[in-house]
């Protein structure tokens, strides 16, 4: 951990303030014009990109996470774990938004919920 | 203050495991989301994210954990520069900042369930509580860590070995803020959206 610099943190608290502000203020436009500007997937886009661009804002400039050797293992180890995450969420979404619950008999409005209530003896 | 090539090893090593550690939990994050994405809109007639989130409220959390985890920088940097004095005084106000934030959020944990809007009330308020919840119980834990270092350094300074567990503690912290900046905008951002 030798050779790091102020500078390093300064930087990625710039950018870091710059990108959450940014998000913030996508919503705060989004939300004041009555969700119509940005558009809802415009907007969602948006924030993402923004989370993403922090995320390496903050690996490289608070983690330190380069391209040396001495890097090398960190990012072998985060590239796995990235590996896994991305098998894990966009698992899950794919899966849970093809349930039969969604799925079949749509023709019925509120079927699922119907079903539910009936397979599990609750209601709302 | 140079290390033995044996001991620089260990330090290596010690990080390494550490780093690996990070990853595992984010895993455990990324399990967390998964869930909390699915379940967004399980309200089950109840209050959805955008009738609960405050946009300001999320940002001035997320600036309070954003700005404490600067200051843990400046505060690794100057252990690393054997300023003992300063560095002190930089893990402890990234202590008080980092309490500021945990407060807020307890206020907020508190005033949703005044409201009725608890664990209990939905999935979508279940998965909430479950991916705030276990990012604020690091966050304590992380609480819990600082002061102990600051309690460690007064005792027996800037060592090797205190200086390793400090460089743990950064990056456990940064690695916090990195999670809280998903939060802010999986949870609170789009929530609004």
């Amino acid at each position: 951990m030798k050779g790091i610099r102020i500078r390093s943190y300064v930087i990625g608290f710039g950018l870091s303030l710059v990108l959450t502000l940014s998000s913030y203020f996508v919503v705060k436009h989004h939300l004041d014009t009555g969700h119509l500007s940005p558009s809802h997937s415009a907007g969602r886009g948006a924030v993402m990109i923004l989370a993403i661009s922090q995320l390496l804002v903050q690996l490289y400039f608070f983690l330190h996470v380069r391209r040396n050797r001495a890097s090398a293992w960190n990012a072998a180890a985060m590239a796995f774990a990235a590996v896994i995450v991305v098998i894990l969420v966009a698992g899950s979404l794919w899966i849970m938004t093809n349930l039969d619950y969604h799925h079949a008999h749509n023709d019925l409005p509120n079927h699922s919920d119907s079903e539910i209530i009936k397979d599990e003896g609750v209601g709302p | 203050m140079s290390q033995t090539p044996n001991s620089a090893d260990q330090t290596d090593k010690s990080l390494f495991g550490f780093w690996v550690y990070l990853m595992t939990d984010c895993v455990l994050f990324a399990s967390l989301f998964a869930a909390f994405v699915v379940l967004r809109d399980s309200t089950w007639g109840g209050h959805s994210a955008g009738a609960l989130f405050s946009a300001n409220f999320a940002l001035t959390e997320t600036l309070i954990l954003l700005t404490s985890s600067f200051i843990c920088g400046l505060a690794i940097l100057s252990a690393y520069r054997g300023q003992k004095q300063r560095a002190s005084w930089l893990f402890g106000l990234t202590f008080v900042l980092g309490v500021a934030f945990l407060a807020l959020e307890i206020r907020e944990f508190n005033h949703l369930y005044q409201l009725g809007d608890s664990w209990r009330r939905s999935a979508f308020l279940s998965a909430f509580f479950t991916l705030v919840g276990t990012h604020g119980l690091h966050i304590t834990a992380g609480l819990v860590w600082i002061a102990t270092m600051l309690w460690r350094i007064r005792r027996t300074g800037l060592s090797q070995h205190n200086l390793k567990q400090l460089t743990m503690l950064s990056l456990f912290w940064h690695f916090l803020d990195v999670i809280w900046i998903f939060i802010f905008s999986i949870v609170y951002m789009l929530g609004l959206i």
